[in-house]
């Protein structure tokens, strides 16, 4: 004799449990139904007894649901868990689905409302097998669809990535569309694809959607992976560039007798992306926007020069004034000027700038 | 000229630009008073270093920056322009360990 599967209803409003009592008693599977009040108590009865399903309440005190989602599928994974709620917005789904909810339902409120919620309750129950492996799943979005398309499958996987709602078509295993927002085609899956996480859901398949990726998903997917290489390439590089800066700035900025540091474009009247704090109120004076325009323009009317004579690179430039020292150099396309207490030597003021100086 | 001869013919060793050194003083206009530049590289790099020089000069006290003394720092020479009433005095130097320095030093 089969043995009937447990259910745990949890809800702080004891009439909801009576009445979801009701009706997952009268199931096809006779399940046995328990219910519980509060969080804390769902717990401990889910150490204690072995269930099949949790069907819990989103909103409750203390405990809420997806308080509960998470705890419930790190302790117990096998176990299949539906949250329902009065009234779901689309980020309260996404957040329960990421968590690794099996179903997200608003409570029923007509009887056809109820009859549906049955049957799928009682198709997930179904879809419980002894023994197999169960789990949250964490895989990137390339996997989720490669495993679609070997599989042969038919599906439609709905894809959010905070605001962002995308759709993928798979018919047969072969992807068929893709929709986000705008976008359609191969367009919306290369961009759906590119999303570093979000949620997804497995939805039946629409086989009358029409075809407009002929791509194969092999191609498809190679195009993507190669452009995610590119992206993330990219992203090492401008890191290392940044840490490079950061270290740079740090050490200029606590130079000897450095009184202030500003960096912006090597064009002229493009303002300073970055500046240190002035060191006192005087500097601030000091290390204005005019001072960061003469070292542009300044810079880019000798390094032309040095250019048109044939006199090399142009490395770095040093200024000695009656009130205050200046140096300027640059790195790639950024220049950097600092401003110098007028005790440093000239010899001073070169040793510091000329560190900025990266030969090529 | 005989064929063998014409193939005989040594190439000419490749021309390399020599790095200026000297000094020339120039006028609060641009206009250069004084050189101690060879005439070719007069041509080549004072007209243009003159301009340059004068102008960072005045931009400068339009900035605050009462500058008197501007370096310059190219891979293998040092432009160093001290201000003079208006106009400069500019010193053209090979820098220590650049190929110019070396074989002059040899």
């Amino acid at each position: 004799m089969p043995i009937s599967p447990k259910i745990l209803l949890l809800d702080d409003e004891t009439d909801v449990l009576e009445r979801f009592r009701g009706a997952l008693s009268g199931l096809r599977s006779r399940p046995v139904v328990e219910t519980c009040t509060s969080g804390a108590k769902a717990m401990s009865l889910l150490e204690s007894e072995n269930f099949s399903l949790l069907v819990t309440d989103l909103h409750m005190p203390g405990m809420d649901g997806l308080q509960v989602a998470t705890i419930v599928r790190r302790k117990f994974p096998q176990l299949r868990l539906v949250v329902m709620t009065n009234g779901i917005d689309s980020s309260l789904r996404s957040r329960a689905y990421s968590l690794g909810v099996d179903l997200v339902w608003e409570k029923p409120g007509t009887k056809e409302e109820l009859g549906l919620f049955q049957s799928c309750v009682e198709s997930l129950l179904d879809e419980i097998q002894p023994g197999g492996f169960q789990g949250v799943q964490t895989k990137s979005l390339v996997d989720l669809v490669q495993l679609e398309c070997l599989s042969r499958s038919s599906s439609l996987l709905r894809l959010t990535n905070g605001d962002e709602e995308g759709f993928i078509w798979i018919h047969h295993g072969e992807v068929m569309d893709a929709e986000l927002g705008s976008l359609e085609g191969e367009a919306a899956f290369n961009r759906i694809l590119r999303w570093a996480n979000g949620s997804f859901e497995i939805l039946p398949a629409q086989p009358d959607r029409a075809r407009r990726i002929e791509q194969s998903w092999q191609g498809l997917l190679l195009n993507t992976a190669q452009e995610i290489d590119e992206m993330r390439g990219a992203a090492a590089v401008a890191a290392v560039e940044d840490e490079f800066d950061t270290a740079l700035w740090h050490a200029l900025s606590s130079a000897e007798g450095v009184e202030f540091v500003m960096s912006g474009q090597k064009a002229s009247g493009i303002p300073a992306s970055r500046r240190t704090a002035p060191k006192t109120p005087e500097v601030e004076a000091k290390g204005d926007d005019a001072v960061l325009a003469w070292a542009q323009k300044t810079w880019s009317a000798i390094e032309k020069v040095g250019q048109d004579a044939g006199l090399g690179p142009l490395c770095h430039v040093e200024g000695i004034g009656r009130q205050r020292h200046v140096g300027i150099s640059a790195v790639d396309e950024t220049i950097v000027c600092m401003g110098f207490n007028r005790k440093l030597s000239a010899e001073q003021v070169r040793a510091t700038t000329s560190k900025i100086h990266q030969p090529a | 000229m005989s064929l063998f001869t014409w193939s005989r013919k040594k190439p000419r060793p490749a021309t390399i630009p020599r790095t200026p050194k000297g000094a020339f003083t120039v006028d609060s206009s641009g206009q250069v008073v004084m050189t101690t530049l060879p005439a070719a590289m007069a041509a080549r790099v004072q007209g243009p270093l003159c301009e340059a020089i004068i102008s960072a000069f005045r931009d400068a006290h339009r900035a605050q920056l009462a500058l008197t003394e501007l370096t310059f720092n190219f891979q293998g020479l040092r432009v160093t322009a001290r201000e003079l009433r208006g106009g400069a005095i500019v010193f053209l130097y090979p820098i220590a360990g650049s190929p110019e320095a070396t074989r002059q030093a040899t």
